[in-house]
């Protein structure tokens, strides 16, 4: 199973193995990740799963869904080029290592 | 009760060669499905929603009511992904689908890509990002009016009429720009939307005929001239300016702003005040860290679902836990029981603040979930943040009476006491 490896802002390190198909929202909820909120429960209708990608991953995870920008406004931590809301990103084994970082606050 | 779990029908509309639409061939659908002759929307099952709804989540994952030609689930996971997969489970119909309706049919009955149009310009006036604009107006509102009721210390009031009406229709209609008359139509206008979503049964024309007469007035609200320029509703024209939408479609989305943000929000608000004070420790909980404001509406709409039934229609066989469904027929998912469905829910009857509350379908979910939802977190945040620095106890002093009606469910008033802190 691919892995994600959630970075706090404190720089504490958590890796936890994903079910394909699961998001990286749903898969930090699953695992009790801490720093991950999902009100919503992945309509794209909150800004409380927001992480920033790690640079390495970038290119791979892909680029922001329809809608997705309009929600990030929301965030309560700073908005990066690097900031995704996680619900919208779904694991697969091509994101196996896939890393990425808490902000300070979701809400 | 007539739940008749050992009935079955058989798959109607299905090819006899067993070929079906869809990618995947179908197996161990012969049975056909649960049926029930029970009358989900009888008074006895308005008024023991919890009990009747989890005796349909019980009979089986998926149980076709004789009464009404649709199948329903009650089940949290077949609930989700019915909600989720928009494809399958289309919006465009639903049970009791009445194009003429007198509710706004706008975004409840589309699907994308029309539907994603519209709902952004909407999603847009009531984003996260736009609530953070409101937040220190709703806050002063909630701290204003808790601080007036407070002020002679420990009191007793009826919860809707004399606290959260009066917040919600204070902060609500301000932030679209409305006048301050009449505002106590926009509770009736809302029964009468989610009465209407329901069977034409006497509850429905019951409904028309003491409530209709807002009709007129929730009409002349929606146009443009009646709205402040700088309040939220009047966006919906700008983004018709903008050519986003169209005129027709900005003042029905006025309508929508309307018809769902008035009686749900505070039905769900006084829903919590009731979890708070039915579950004590929990209230001593929220004391203790103000923070905690921001998951009180959270837990109590998944404990007292709002809406009781969600309707789809299918637009290909499809199974679901089991069962075969009909390519074109109408379905339902019962919130009040998937909300409380303890395959997904420990405890589900507790009301519990510390629950891990994700995937509750208060709001429902997917593309079609409540638009307003950031609307309604904030403003029940700042109501039980200002209501938490004064109130040291909440108690029940007389018996709650539930919401009468077909879709909506939840306490319509309650006599309580707030003891000051």
């Amino acid at each position: 199973m691919p892995k994600v490896i959630y970075v706090a802002p404190d720089g504490g390190r958590r890796e936890v193995e994903a079910r394909p198909g699961d998001s990286v929202m749903q898969t930090a909820l699953n695992n009790d990740v801490a720093g991950i909120v999902g009100e919503c429960g992945g309509s794209l209708m909150c800004a409380t799963c927001h992480v920033y990608v790690d640079d390495a991953w970038r290119q791979a995870v892909g680029d922001r869904v329809a809608g997705e920008d309009m929600m990030l406004e929301g965030a309560a931590a700073e908005i990066t080029p690097a900031s995704r809301l996680s619900c919208q990103i779904v694991m697969c084994d091509d994101l196996d290592g896939l890393t990425v970082h808490l902000p300070e606050t979701q809400y | 009760m007539a739940l008749s779990g050992a009935k079955t029908r058989g798959t109607r509309g299905l090819r006899e060669d067993g070929e079906h639409e869809g990618e995947s061939p179908m197996s161990v659908l012969t049975e056909g499905a649960a049926t029930t002759d029970y009358d989900i929307f009888s008074m006895d099952a308005i008024l023991n929603a919890h009990e009747r709804d989890a005796a349909i989540r019980e009979q089986a994952p998926v149980v076709y009511l004789e009464q009404y030609d649709f199948y329903v689930t009650g089940r949290h996971d077949l609930s989700q992904q019915v909600l989720q997969d928009w494809q399958t489970f289309s919006s465009a119909s639903r049970p009791f689908h009445d194009p003429n309706s007198v509710r706004p049919e706008i975004l409840l009955v589309d699907d994308p890509p029309r539907h994603t149009q519209v709902k952004n310009v909407i999603l847009r006036a009531l984003s996260p990002a736009a609530m953070k604009t409101m937040k220190d107006t709703f806050q002063r509102e909630a701290d204003r009016l808790v601080d007036e009721i407070m002020a002679g210390g420990t009191v007793e009031l009826e919860a809707r009429e004399d606290l959260v009406g009066r917040y919600i229709l204070k902060v609500f209609p301000d932030m679209l720009g409305m006048p301050a008359q009449g505002r106590q139509n926009l509770l009736s206008y809302g029964g009468i939307v989610f009465n209407t979503l329901g069977p034409e049964n006497a509850l429905f024309h019951q409904t028309l005929e003491e409530n209709g007469h807002v009709l007129d007035w929730v009409a002349r609200q929606c146009k443009r001239e009646a709205l402040d320029p700088d309040g939220i509703a009047a966006q919906m024209y700008v983004a018709a300016d903008n050519g986003e939408i169209t005129m027709d479609e900005a003042e029905l989305l006025v309508l929508v702003l309307l018809s769902a943000g008035s009686d749900s929000t505070i039905v769900g608000i006084t829903g919590a005040l009731r979890g708070m004070a039915e579950f004590p420790a929990e209230w001593e909980k929220l004391k203790a860290d103000p923070a905690k404001a921001r998951l009180v509406l959270e837990e109590a709409i998944r404990w007292q679902s709002i809406t009781r039934m969600l309707g789809r229609v299918t637009t290909r066989d499809v199974e679901l836990g089991g069962t075969l469904i009909p390519k074109g027929s109408k379905m339902g998912t019962m919130m009040v029981a998937a909300n409380r469905d303890h395959r997904r829910w420990d405890r589900p009857a507790d009301y519990q603040l510390d629950r891990k509350i994700a995937g509750h379908m208060g709001f429902g979910a997917g593309i079609h979930a409540c638009v307003g939802q950031a609307v309604a977190r904030l403003e029940a945040e700042c109501f039980f943040r200002a209501l938490s620095r004064r109130v040291d106890r909440i108690e029940i002093t007389g018996a709650p009476e539930p919401v009468i009606n077909n879709i909506m469910h939840g306490t319509v008033r309650m006599p309580i006491t707030l003891h000051a802190a």
